[in-house]
């Protein structure tokens, strides 16, 4: 094998792709050959070099709450935008079925039209805005809505949550250790709480919650966050 | 949860399952963004703009190829869109970018020889940096994060020859500078 020769099966080498017979005349060359010996050697300590560099890299902590802050807004503004095509579609069919019902019947069952337009359109229920639908209504204003979510990380998902509250006009009013979990405690405005407890939802894993009529004023949150 | 079930609740719109599948990939995801834009601002911009591209696609994955193949295709082409965007601005310094300090323990080594690896390893992620970009997404690929050559022409939409010659010419490249770094060292020391 000449020097040529040698340059070309390098990266076979490498890559672990050379036959035992080219391997072997490689070896023999490098051995009577110092200027490719000198090539082989490094090329080993270049490639040694490449596959541990990024072993132990950590993502920088602002990397981490930017791309997840893009999804909460990107997710949000898909679901906005479903909202209205839904909502104009029911709006549409209970308009129809208003009208149909009140010349069946002398007096419209308030919660008639809703049941039918959901029934008429096949639309989930929890795809409805707030106002048309008919769910649990706080009668005490002080009510905390109570979530669990299952984390990779207590502390870093404790600071997403933080950051979502201001994001929503709210804040953190407490945060203590609970057994072997983080309870985080929160007040957001009742106009911004469902979308709050949407974007919490997506910091950890757990069972998506029912809808909930938040009321007016300050709505209150317990979240619970368990290590995996 | 495995990963097709997250997969398919990501194709929905889940948010939760999207971030638990892509937090088992952000790592190597940040590598490789990093290593193809020189410095971390760069790469925070890449890696949200391919989790961007991933969660506005995902619903459109049909497992025709792997979950990996198409996501870091997804990767390399925003990192190299990026590039190519940026190629107006210089290129960042990269003394900010700390020696992630990986050093093979040899006894043997003095401490000048230490330094000199030292050296070395710093050429090496500044050549990497500054290679064409295409040789560069190869040898990252390949070299850095152990994709096969098939993987790799999948995500680079190139036949395997291409890319069995970008890593090459990428390989033949930072070998250049690490053997200038030990001559150095060698003719000093003799």
């Amino acid at each position: 094998m000449d020097c040529t020769a040698f340059q070309e099966r390098l990266d076979a080498w490498l890559d672990g792709e050379l036959g035992d017979a080219d391997r072997r005349a490689l070896e023999a060359h490098a051995a009577s050959c110092e200027a490719c010996r000198a090539q082989m050697k490094a090329a080993k300590q270049v490639q040694d070099f490449l596959s541990h560099m990024d072993e132990n890299i950590s993502v920088p902590l602002s990397a981490q709450s930017a791309w997840r802050g893009a999804i909460r807004a990107e997710a949000k503004s898909q679901r906005l935008k479903r909202l209205w095509k839904s909502a104009g579609a029911v709006a549409a069919a209970v308009v129809v079925l208003v009208g149909a019902a009140a010349l069946l019947r002398p007096q419209t069952d308030a919660a008639l039209p809703r049941v039918a337009a959901v029934e008429a359109d096949g639309i989930a229920m929890n795809e409805l805005p707030v106002e048309m639908e008919e769910c649990a209504v706080m009668e005490d204003a002080e009510t905390t809505f109570e979530l669990t979510l299952t984390v990779s990380d207590a502390a870093q998902a404790e600071q997403y949550v933080r950051d979502i509250a201001a994001e929503y006009e709210g804040s953190v009013t407490d945060a203590f250790d609970d057994g072997d979990a983080r309870r985080v405690l929160a007040e957001i405005p009742a106009e911004n709480a469902e979308e709050f407890l949407r974007a919490v939802e997506s910091v950890g894993m757990g069972e998506p919650s029912e809808d909930f009529d938040f009321g007016e004023g300050t709505a209150y949150f317990a979240i619970h966050l368990v290590n995996q | 949860m495995d990963e097709e079930k997250l997969i398919a609740l990501a194709s929905k719109g889940d948010a939760a399952s999207f971030n638990a599948l892509m937090g088992a990939h952000e790592r190597r995801m940040y590598a490789v963004c990093l290593r193809m834009c020189g410095n971390p601002e760069d790469a925070q911009d890449c890696l949200q703009e391919t989790m961007l591209r991933v969660y506005r696609s995902i619903s459109g994955f049909k497992g025709q190829s792997s979950f990996a193949t198409w996501l870091y295709r997804i990767a390399t082409n925003t990192c190299l869109d990026e590039l190519r965007r940026k190629k107006s601005r210089p290129s960042a310094s990269l003394d900010g970018l700390l020696d992630e300090g990986w050093s093979p323990s040899s006894p043997e080594d003095t401490p000048e020889e230490h330094a000199v690896r030292a050296e070395q390893r710093r050429e090496i992620r500044k050549t990497l940096s500054e290679l064409p970009e295409e040789m560069r997404a190869a040898v990252v690929l390949r070299d850095i994060q152990g994709f096969s050559y098939d993987e790799i022409a999948a995500m680079l939409d190139v036949n395997v020859g291409t890319v069995k010659s970008r890593i090459s010419r990428g390989r033949e490249k930072l070998r250049e500078k690490w053997l200038a770094r030990a001559e150095l060292f060698d003719k000093k020391n003799v």
